[in-house]
């Protein structure tokens, strides 16, 4: 059976899979007719490649085109690192978004903290911490003999607070103060201001519950 | 090497590769100079506005050969006038770098085939541009037109089968 023209087409073209092409080129071997109108469609092909435009035929389109592209649409770009893209994946991004937010909330507490310790008591801080430690250090109910030595902090700002002061801080703190002088008894003391009861202050909850009433009596 | 339309050192490379086949595309559709041109700067000012992203710069090309190939098919819609344009071709001679009978008859030739090119009709004319004068196989003209392999292989062979009576035509034409 002889060639159809499709066949041949795709032939010239390579476009034919084996084994259509192998028993093509076999037929041709043979088939005058075949290998005449082969013959005839190669002539055809060359025919519409010289009717071909040839590249340096439109050389100077090709310059004035890019001329009028790079003025007026392309921008060039002014610096790599300005106009690099950075692609995050979106977990990644939304995990970024959550540090940043646990970040911002933390300060947000820590601030608050301390603002309102410093509302509350009115004292400096150094020295309210340093009572902490040093009650946190023993069980709670117990009492705790305090001087001025047991912490460096306390005893750099002591000097600059009268014994009063220390007396009505500690007492704030519900701390029940003994004080004793050298060589003589011990003296108990109890305070004449109110204590203060303020749940929502967040170190008040570590220091249990406080006295109902408290007075300053001298035995 | 993935492509981005728009940014600048990628353009300017896929300008340098592409133009060529792009401008012989507009020009084998059209068969005018001025509008090819103008077909292709459209068709790169697109390219760079659409913002798209290739995975290979034959994908580039594979777009930018489809929006060329459609502007110059509705150029020639638009104009509507091939006659004119026909008239034009045979005024068209190449530029002659050799002298001598044969590069006359050559230009002979390449006034005849484009004069028949440009009678088939759109869809074959368009196929038979992109088989000849873009170096593109059937899969990758199939991708560009979206239609399957075996509608390209058939349109190829169909317009070289009119191609062919049309240049016999001629022949004859010429020889009476």
């Amino acid at each position: 059976m002889c060639l159809d023209d499709k066949t041949l087409s795709a032939y010239i073209d390579g476009e034919l899979g084996e084994p259509w092409k192998t028993q093509v080129e076999e037929h041709l071997l043979h088939c005058q007719d075949c290998k005449h109108r082969f013959e005839q469609h190669k002539s055809l092909g060359k025919q519409i490649q010289s009717a071909r435009i040839q590249d340096y035929e439109f050389e100077d389109q090709k310059e004035r085109v890019w001329k009028y592209l790079k003025s007026n649409v392309v921008t060039e770009e002014p610096s790599r690192f300005m106009k690099k893209r950075l692609y995050v994946r979106t977990p990644m991004l939304i995990g970024v978004a959550a540090a940043f937010v646990c970040l911002f909330a933390i300060n947000f507490f820590v601030l608050q903290n301390i603002n309102g310790g410093q509302d509350l008591n009115d004292t400096p801080i150094p020295v309210i911490s340093a009572a902490v430690e040093v009650e946190t250090a023993a069980p709670v109910g117990e009492m705790v003999p305090v001087s001025a030595t047991d912490s460096v902090a306390v005893a750099r700002i002591l000097d600059d607070l009268s014994v009063e002061d220390i007396l009505v801080m500690l007492d704030k703190k519900g701390f029940e103060v003994e004080l004793r002088l050298k060589d003589i008894e011990e003296v108990p003391v109890a305070l004449e201001t109110p204590l203060v009861d303020d749940p929502e202050t967040p170190w008040d909850e570590s220091l249990g519950e406080l006295p109902e009433e408290t007075e300053l009596t001298t035995e | 090497m993935e492509v981005k339309s728009n940014g600048y050192e990628s353009f300017q490379l896929v300008y340098k590769e592409v133009f060529p086949v792009l401008m012989r595309v507009a020009y084998h559709v059209t068969y005018n100079m001025d509008a090819s041109e103008d077909i292709c700067q459209e068709a790169f000012i697109r390219f760079y506005n659409r913002s798209l992203s290739f995975p290979s710069i034959d994908e580039a090309k594979y777009w930018l050969i489809r929006v060329t190939k459609n502007l110059s098919i509705n150029y020639v819609k638009r104009k509507g006038r091939e006659q004119v344009a026909v008239e034009k071709i045979k005024k068209q001679t190449k530029p002659v770098l050799k002298t001598g009978e044969d590069e006359v008859l050559g230009q002979e030739t390449c006034a005849l085939v484009r004069e028949a090119i440009h009678k088939l009709p759109e869809k074959l004319r368009a196929v038979l541009v992109l088989k000849e004068y873009s170096e593109l196989n059937y899969r990758e003209i199939a991708t560009i037109l979206n239609i399957s392999e075996s509608n390209v292989k058939v349109r190829v062979h169909r317009a070289r089968q009119q191609l062919e009576k049309l240049l016999n035509q001629e022949d004859m034409y010429v020889s009476r």
